[in-house]
């Protein structure tokens, strides 16, 4: 492999990280075409290594959210239920539908959570005194314990089996839809919820990433690149994410989910 | 068994073993000196968020959380199905 290659790919790999752990997004929609275009892969060797790079994030991250608390393991075993559920259903009907239609409905869905995200300020309901039901967690804030009450838990389970329907159906769209649903209508805190969803997109790459692996579809070279890289850049997310506010941070991530609309809006283009 | 101590110390292993294995297989494949040392830790890597959930899985059990360790199995089992659909 060249070099400038494997740089490229490091660069690649440590952008995929941040992403996952700063906004607890796969970024498959932003890193596939790249991995296509830029560097030549076929599309299925370019899934498959924007998995590994996804979960090499996930767990990079996950050391340290998860060791302190602040991804939500219990939520996040629960909603990857329906998710992984949503994923297998999606793939059984993904051959009825167009390419096109369901990649218009993708970048609708996250052009309207972007816009939520700017337009809703971010809502926690607080456990009423010392209430300790089953939804009830804290998680460490900047300014010590915050305490929350998860909301509308079926209705979020149930939608995020649409988010894995959708993810599993266009390859993008788990954690574009999965944090601003926990974040606005499940009113978990951002910090909670991008942790968690860190948390959760490991789980889910892998029930790709190894179907890929069995079927003998990844380069190992590029995989180790990109994992690298991805460990880098989730450690430095890491960092970065402790000294943004809430209200930063789901600005920010507003900005990246427009950018992925515009990347799927561009994708129709190419089908049409 | 604390769940995120555990749950973060089998990520941990994961992610280290991993890493290890991918750079000292990426070494020895340059030296053309095979690459199943790569390959090994490219599936560690892979493996570690399965592995994260059976350790939730058992720290629930084991600290008799029956709803919560009911979840963790459940999502195994999802797991587990889905796997077999795609192979």
């Amino acid at each position: 492999m060249e070099p400038l290659t494997m740089v490229g790919l490091l660069v690649l790999g440590s952008g995929a990280g941040i992403i996952g752990s700063l906004f607890g997004l796969g970024g498959g929609i932003l890193f596939v075409p790249i991995l296509t275009v830029v560097f030549g892969l076929a599309p299925t060797e370019a899934v498959a290594v924007s998995l590994i790079g996804i979960i090499a994030g996930s767990v990079g991250a996950s050391t340290v959210y998860v060791d302190r608390g602040q991804s939500n393991v219990r939520l996040g075993l629960l909603l990857e239920i329906t998710t992984a559920a949503g994923a297998i259903l999606g793939a059984m009907v993904a051959t009825m539908l167009e390419d096109w239609i369901l990649l218009l409905l993708m970048a609708a869905i996250v052009i309207y959570s972007a816009v939520r995200m700017i337009v809703n300020p971010e809502r926690i309901v607080e456990p009423s005194g010392d209430a300790d039901g089953d939804m009830v967690f804290e998680y460490p804030g900047d300014d010590g314990p915050v305490r929350y009450e998860v909301q509308n838990v079926r209705g979020g389970m149930a939608l995020c089996t649409l988010a894995g329907m959708a993810s599993s159906m266009t390859g993008i769209g788990g954690g574009a839809i999965k944090v601003p649903l926990m974040n606005i209508y499940m009113h978990i805190p951002i910090k909670a919820v991008s942790a968690t969803s860190s948390y959760m997109i490991g789980i889910t790459a892998f029930s790709g990433a190894i179907t890929y692996l069995l079927a003998g579809q990844v380069l190992p070279d590029y995989a180790a690149f990109v994992a690298i890289g991805s460990f880098i850049g989730a450690f430095a997310g890491v960092a970065v994410s402790r000294r943004l506010n809430a209200r930063h941070l789901r600005r920010y991530f507003s900005v990246v989910l427009f950018a992925m609309a515009g990347m799927v809006l561009l994708q129709v283009g190419c089908v049409i | 068994m604390n769940l995120n101590r555990s749950t973060a110390a089998t990520l941990r292993v994961g992610m280290t073993l991993g890493v290890a294995m991918i750079v000292i297989g990426l070494v020895l494949d340059s030296l053309s000196m095979g690459d199943t040392v790569l390959w090994a830790g490219i599936t560690v890597l892979i493996a570690s968020p399965f592995l994260g959930v059976l350790t939730s899985a058992a720290a629930l059990l084991t600290s008799g959380d029956r709803r919560w360790a009911a979840v963790a199995l459940v999502l195994i089992a999802i797991i587990s199905v889905g796997i077999v659909l795609s192979a």
